[in-house]
């Protein structure tokens, strides 16, 4: 990173500051999106607050004018990647300030920015703060099917029925509803939307189903649109460019033309390297949200179009594909997994030899962490060399720790044992809360050894021994 | 945990609260509530005998006399009960919203509430 001085001015650069680049481009997204809609226009005096202070906050136009300058200031910096943190605190500010000193100002999308420029203000390198951004969005989902769980109208499907027949009146939606029994489609309709929301709160928050989900939240925001023909104002886009956050922008994008590009070490070709060409570029984000942001009442057909167009268009059946081309091409030519466990941990000792008896095919290898071939492999993967509280699971060129090492070798292994596999559903900070206390306790309730486990010479192939043994 | 993470930490929590609570309440504030209901009310506001006009609504409420709400009905109650519990509590209005939640007709809401007899 260089000094904040010298970043680049150019908004479409996001990769020269302190935020990580998906993070700092869902910002200048929401910030666009912002500008595009017209959102400096929604800051408005103190007029009825949620705390009686913010009445005492001087002259109500004096304040307005304060707002709508500090989101201007704010939003300038955002895009010209000048002191982003600090731009998304003043963005912050902005936001949490109009929506608690106005409850006629009060919105959802208000709030939504707010929080979200407050979390990525508070981003630390090092400490896993982009965790906080993603239980934002997994929250927002959590509040929105607890809201409507509990509705009977919502319930009963009389939420919809009255929304798209009476409210917004489509008459597509009219006429079929003909064709069912009465409610029935409404039913169907206010059901898929709370069953959808839970779905993402759980499968967001469990890393194995993030990209399903989404994938999943995408076309059930891009579907509404399609279906309801309302973009709620800015929410569409700020949600949408929230999703930047569950995506590990790639490190290093060699692109070799439309239709080849290689991406952190992997090539791709063809349709895929097409779409991950667009993907990867921040200009297609500016012009979605350039697009999205048009005036809704004029640019209606247009907005429609380029949505199903986008649905159709990214629709992740490369992505899936090349993903089962992978595993196949992986389990044609298996490479062991390796274990590295606490060689003195007679609870660490016992489940080596538990693995062993359960893994004829010797898909997995082992070390302990104090032995020489240990310690050189901690150092490849830039782990510390002197804490054993977790084994690791090394396979290919990924590592594993704690619950999620656990739980990946006990799906390799015979037996029932791969059903256990079902607990990596279970979020990753639960499993390992679980995990630390028996990693912490197992000298004490499992022993220690004096000396590190040796292997019996038949087992001896089963283990990783230093060059000169 | 290093102060930032604990603010981060302690917002979440807060709007974890808030759905909690929101439960528990009439309004919808705070607690992601998206587009959860349609209200369709009517207000009629009365000061000194005399019935306020749209505009006169509009101006003293920022709400229109005949408007939407997409939250909660109790929305649009705790704003005109605000108002007249604070910057219009000289004036001693009389309000009446007429309101229909999805299409439902509910009973209409009184301020001040009439007191029981």
């Amino acid at each position: 990173m260089k000094h904040p001085y010298l970043n680049s001015w150019n908004p479409f650069d996001c990769s020269q500051t302190i935020l990580p680049f998906n993070i700092l481009l869902m910002c200048k997204l929401i910030v666009l999106g912002l500008w595009f809609k017209g959102y400096w226009y929604e800051f408005s005096d103190h007029f009825l607050p949620f705390w009686p202070i913010f009445d005492y906050l001087g002259p109500p136009d004096i304040f307005q004018r304060i707002l709508q300058s500090l989101f201007i200031i704010g939003s300038v910096m955002l895009l010209f990647n000048r002191a982003v943190r600090s731009a998304c605190l003043i963005l912050a500010l902005v936001f949490l300030i109009t929506v608690a000193s106005s409850k006629i100002m009060y919105s959802n999308v208000k709030f939504f920015c707010g929080c979200i420029f407050l979390l990525t203000a508070l981003y630390k390198p090092a400490e896993n703060a982009i965790a906080l951004l993603r239980y934002q969005i997994i929250i927002v989902y959590l509040g929105s099917w607890v809201n409507k769980i509990f509705d009977d109208d919502w319930r009963s499907g009389q939420y919809f029925e009255y929304w798209m027949g009476a409210i917004i009146k489509r008459e597509t939606y009219v006429y079929w509803t003909t064709l069912f029994p009465p409610m029935l489609l409404s039913k169907f309709f206010c059901w898929s939307a709370i069953i959808t929301e839970i779905w993402l709160t759980i499968a967001l928050l469990t890393k194995l189903l993030r990209g399903l989900a989404m994938w999943t939240g995408i076309y059930f925001h891009c579907l509404m649109f399609l279906v309801a023909w309302y973009d709620f104002k800015v929410f569409m886009i700020a949600i949408l460019s929230s999703y930047l956050i569950f995506i590990a922008w790639p490190k290093d994008i060699q692109r070799r033309g439309l239709f080849a590009v290689k991406i952190d070490g992997q090539n791709y070709t063809g349709f895929l390297a097409f779409k991950k060409n667009i993907l990867y570029s921040p200009a297609f984000y500016f012009i979605a949200v350039g697009i999205l942001g048009l005036p809704h009442e004029e640019f209606l057909w247009i907005k429609l179009q380029a949505v199903k167009a986008a649905l159709v268009f990214f629709f992740p059946l490369p992505e899936i594909l090349h993903y089962w081309q992978q595993r196949r091409r992986e389990e044609s030519s298996p490479v062991p997994s390796i274990i590295l466990f606490d060689g003195v941990c007679n609870l660490c000792s016992g489940s080596v030899n538990f693995v062993i008896r359960r893994d004829p095919q010797a898909k997995f290898q082992f070390a302990a962490l104090q032995s020489g071939p240990g310690q050189i492999l901690l150092k490849n993967f830039n782990l510390p060399t002197d804490e054993f509280n977790t084994f690791i699971l090394i396979e290919a060129d990924h590592y594993y720790q704690r619950s999620t090492a656990a739980l990946r070798v006990l799906k390799n292994l015979n037996g029932l044992w791969p059903l256990l596999y079902a607990l990596v559903l279970v979020p990753r900070p639960i499993r390992d809360f679980f995990y630390q206390i028996i990693a912490r306790n197992r000298y004490r309730w499992f022993g220690k050894r004096d000396q590190c486990l040796m292997p019996t010479p038949d087992l001896q192939k089963r283990f990783l021994l230093p060059i000169d043994d | 945990m290093s102060l930032r993470m604990m603010i981060g930490a302690g917002f979440l929590v807060w709007q974890l609260a808030m759905i909690v609570n929101a439960r528990f309440i009439d309004t919808k504030y705070f607690c992601w509530a998206p587009h959860d209901s349609q209200v369709q009310y009517e207000l009629t506001v009365t000061i000194n005998g005399r019935e306020l006009s749209g505009e006169e609504i509009q101006n003293r409420y920022r709400k229109a006399k005949r408007g939407r709400e997409v939250r909660a009905a109790g929305n649009v109650k705790n704003i005109i009960e605000q108002y007249e519990k604070t910057y219009g509590r000289n004036d001693r209005a009389q309000v009446v919203m007429k309101y229909k939640v999805n299409g439902i007709p509910q009973r209409d809401w009184v301020l001040p509430s009439p007191s029981p007899s």
